[in-house]
């Protein structure tokens, strides 16, 4: 696989994936079915793990796997220890404290059913879903091709992301360089002194290197065809056309103000937005070196989501009567369609 | 190409340099020296404008590049006609993957996709970088990272090139492939390069002229022979030059051989040199390992090690980078514990030992000798090494002035030059006396002087009896001072002996006077000076 994707012509493009990924969001989140959530996790997992990128991001779905058992973990110790009484077939009895009148709804330890287990596992298991389908994605994109998608406008923005990407790692390992230093120096003073002992160096370190990368980029021509009048122009578009946003939305949450247009408003806003991007990509000579293009497998993959989503969205609504099955003692089941 | 009229800079009170009046013509090579804190930087700096546009200071006069005054325009738009690749080539990358990086600055020129495309592949062939072309900066060694920040700044077809020492950090290998490189840049592509660079060993065989900052605010500018007579800071051969009074004086190795033929008939009926080994101090051992083996993660860093170290000698840790030699010193001071073999310091184990005790058994003094130090002044640092590790006051204070009497005790460290920042970090190490003192890359950005002070306050160190260890890529300064040299490749031992079997057997390791006088046995121009006094 390795060949195939690191050819940038033959790679699918970074904001395809995070659409399926999004779609696939949408699709786990209406559904509490186990069965579909864990094909969709399946699916998921499997489809990272073919197609994952090569850098140091591929490895984010082992660690959002990990981060799933986790959270499924904790939600079940926390469940057992607080939160509400299920009625049910009792596992085992926790000691337990009785909490006073007016704290009435929460029990504190006490009797643990299989019932409130099973309840928790499969609201626990839609999360973690999530988690798995967002580690999926980063790690089939890498961040540095999702900026270069960006509008140009955004490009400066996106370098200085990319720029600090980079830079955290060397940071973290200048921190490890210097503490290892310190301590064998023999350093027995206690905690607080020691942390300025460390971060001192630290800080000088990171300064020089960040005054080394500033004359590096500056004389490779970063930041380079300002046009300072029209910068200014492009900016306060921009910011009055996030401000129209803002209000926009303010006016479509609380609806009954004096001025009642608010999608008229967002959509002025909205093109206010765009010409001061577009205005301040042109500001901008810059090029981008082997963009990735939107080939066929990148326009289907968002609709192959879609369609996953819109499948789970039916099966939902013909759910909703059967709600509280979920809290029944049973293996999980899967209902195809209104007959089951 | 570049030319300065009268150009001063200063940043606070005196000039770093005055009245400077040069041209650089076109396809120049040209070597920029002088010693360790003399404004060499700044001085390449001016030539494309970084100083003063980022780093502040009053220029006066005037700095041309193509007829351009820096004055007027900021050094990105410079790009296309000058580049200039720092001494750190890590801190000045911008992306993850090789093929971007070189591609970075022809984005922000606005090149288009194929222009683009056509200089990546021409460059990764330019600079043999295909094979390494997908992959990311961290995993390549520091010789194809030089090279790299070579190519990011070729991809903009500049006519000028500046490099702040570009290879301190390499072994001499990767050191002459690059070097290599920039001479076939001057000779098959007509580039125009200024070069700063402290082992002008590597270098001068290799220059048109010579730039020398004299530290006082004079440049002066000449071809390389006349620059190096005048030059106090010089490379061993030139050193054994004027020893013999070669006329004209030899640049290369070859050069120097031909007029070496009478000294080569002289010496083969002297006795063979004396050692570094200082023979007053009895053979202890101090420190040893037993097949020691030590991995990171499938990383085999270093393959059953067995070594040992005594009292009173100075050894020198050698091998291409990323061989394994910062992995060894590690391993003695503590950090890594062996996944097999044994490992002892004066009978202990270092993991069964506090920080506390461990530190006063092997002191460390790290590649960055920044990294020990975080106090405002040099008294202020000596004061609190003394109170850390349980010294009497003063302690720290009396070790730093018998190392180096000329520092001024009220500066910042970060302010004291490269070789004094050295001195401050060892004395704050070598306080404790601990009997295994391991350097990391000592003569990084040291000059001459500086290093041979070094090399006198770590003989110093050893005759007290301590056991000294260096990792370096220094054959000079090895054949100055060490007595034993172990060699290490991909994490093995492949030799270990005395600095002369060693150095002698290996045309890559051999130093400047071993190379004019083999087969002689004849390092350094002490050896030769010591002869010449025995036959006299």
């Amino acid at each position: 696989m390795p060949t195939l994707a690191m050819r940038p012509e033959t790679r699918i493009h970074p904001l395809a994936w995070w659409m399926w990924a999004i779609a696939l969001t949408f699709a786990a989140s209406a559904t509490t079915s186990t069965w579909l959530l864990g094909i969709i996790s399946a699916g998921a997992i499997a489809v990272a793990l073919r197609f994952r990128s090569d850098g140091p991001w591929r490895h984010s779905i082992n660690y959002a796997i990990y981060l799933a058992f986790t959270l499924l973990l904790i939600r079940l110790t926390l469940a057992m220890l607080f939160g509400a009484k299920i009625p049910g077939h009792v596992l085992f009895t926790l000691p337990s404290v009785r909490l006073p009148e007016w704290l009435s709804g929460i029990a504190l330890g006490g009797e643990v059913t299989s019932e409130k287990l099973l309840t928790i596992l499969r609201e626990g298991f839609k999360l973690a879903t999530l988690v798995i389908i967002f580690g999926a994605a980063s790690s089939l994109t890498r961040p540095k091709e999702l900026l270069k998608s960006l509008p140009r406008a955004l490009h400066e923005a996106g370098v200085i992301v990319v720029v600090s990407t980079t830079f955290l790692p060397q940071i973290i390992s200048s921190i490890k360089r210097i503490r290892t230093a310190q301590r064998l120096r023999g350093s027995r003073a206690n905690r607080g002194l020691s942390l300025t002992r460390v971060l001192i160096p630290v800080i000088e370190d990171a300064l020089t290197k960040s005054l080394d990368l500033a004359a590096a980029m500056e004389s490779r021509g970063y930041g380079r065809t300002h046009h300072r009048a029209r910068h200014r122009l492009s900016a306060s578009l921009l910011i009055f056309g996030l401000l129209g946003l803002v209000a926009g939305i303010y006016l479509l949450l609380v609806p009954n103000s004096l001025v009642n247009v608010p999608w008229l408003i967002l959509t002025l806003a909205a093109a206010v937005c765009v010409l001061g991007l577009w205005l301040s990509g042109r500001n901008l000579r810059l090029t981008v070196y082997r963009p990735i293009n939107w080939n066929l497998e990148a326009i289907a993959l968002p609709l192959l989501g879609a369609s996953v989503a819109a499948m789970a969205g039916i099966h939902f609504q013909s759910l909703t009567s059967l709600a509280f099955a979920s809290a029944l003692l049973c293996a999980p089941f899967l209902y195809l369609g209104r007959q089951a | 190409m570049i030319s300065l009229s009268n150009a001063t800079l200063r940043y606070e009170g005196a000039p770093v340099f005055a009245d400077v009046n040069f041209e650089i013509l076109a396809g120049e090579f040209v070597l920029l020296m002088g010693a360790t804190g003399s404004g060499k930087s700044s001085l390449l700096r001016v030539m494309n404008g970084l100083t003063p546009h980022l780093t502040g200071g009053e220029l006066t006069g005037d700095v041309q590049v193509n007829n351009r005054s820096i004055r007027n325009v900021r050094p990105r738009e410079l790009a296309e006609s000058i580049g200039y690749i720092g001494q750190d080539p890590l801190a000045g990358f911008v992306s993850d993957r090789v093929e971007d990086e070189l591609a970075f600055t022809m984005e922000s020129l606005g090149l288009s996709a194929e222009v683009m495309r056509k200089r990546v592949e021409e460059t990764l062939d330019l600079l043999g970088l295909n094979s390494v072309r997908h992959r990311s900066m961290a995993t390549l060694s520091a010789g194809e990272q030089q090279r790299v920040a070579i190519g990011a700044a070729l991809t903009a077809h500049p006519k000028i090139l500046l490099l702040d020492e570009p290879t301190s950090a390499l072994d001499p290998t990767a050191a002459d492939e690059v070097l290599a490189l920039l001479q076939r840049l001057v000779h098959d592509v007509g580039m125009t390069i200024i070069i700063a660079e402290h082992r002008l060993e590597r270098v001068v065989q290799y220059v048109d002229r010579i730039i020398h900052v004299h530290g006082d605010g004079r440049v002066s500018i000449s071809d390389p022979t006349t620059a190096l007579q005048a030059s106090a800071l010089v490379p061993p051969l030139i050193e054994l030059a004027r020893l013999e009074s070669w006329e004209p004086l030899p640049l290369t190795i070859r050069d120097a051989r031909r007029l070496a033929e009478a000294l080569r008939e002289r010496l083969s009926s002297a006795p063979a040199p004396r050692t570094n080994q200082d023979s007053d101090i009895p053979r202890e051992i101090f420190a040893q390992c037993e097949k020691v083996s030590v991995a990171y993660g499938k990383h085999q860093a270093l393959r059953d090690i067995s070594l040992n170290f005594t009292r009173g000698s100075i050894s020198a840790v050698m091998g291409r980078n990323g061989a394994g030699k910062s992995t060894l010193l590690a391993t003695f001071v503590g950090l890594n514990s062996p996944e097999k073999g044994s490992l002892t310091l004066g009978g202990h184990s270092p993991s069964e030992l506090s920080s506390q005790s461990l530190s006063r058994l092997v002191g460390f003094v790290p590649q960055e000798p920044g990294d020990l130090l975080f106090c405002e002044s040099v008294s202020a640092e000596c004061a609190a090494n003394d109170k850390d590790r349980g010294l009497i006051a003063g302690t720290t204070m009396n070790v730093l002035n018998a190392i180096t009497p000329d520092v001024d005790h009220s500066m910042h460290p970060r302010d004291l030059s490269e070789g004094q920042r050295l001195a401050v970090a060892l004395a704050v190490v070598a306080a404790a006396e601990p009997p295994l003192l391991l350097l990391d890359e000592p003569t990084r950005g040291l000059d001459y002087l500086a290093k041979a002070r070094l090399g006198s306050i770590l003989r110093k160190l050893a005759h007290q009896g301590r056991a000294i260890v260096l990792a370096t890529h220094d054959v000079e300064l090895v054949a100055e001072i060490a007595d034993r040299v172990i060699v290490l490749a991909e994490g093995d031992l492949v030799a270990d002996g005395s600095t002369v079997d060693v150095l002698t057997s290996s045309p890559a390791f051999a130093p400047q006077v071993q190379k004019i006088l083999a087969p002689s046995p004849f390092m350094t121009v002490q050896d030769v000076i010591n002869a010449n006094l025995g036959q006299n």
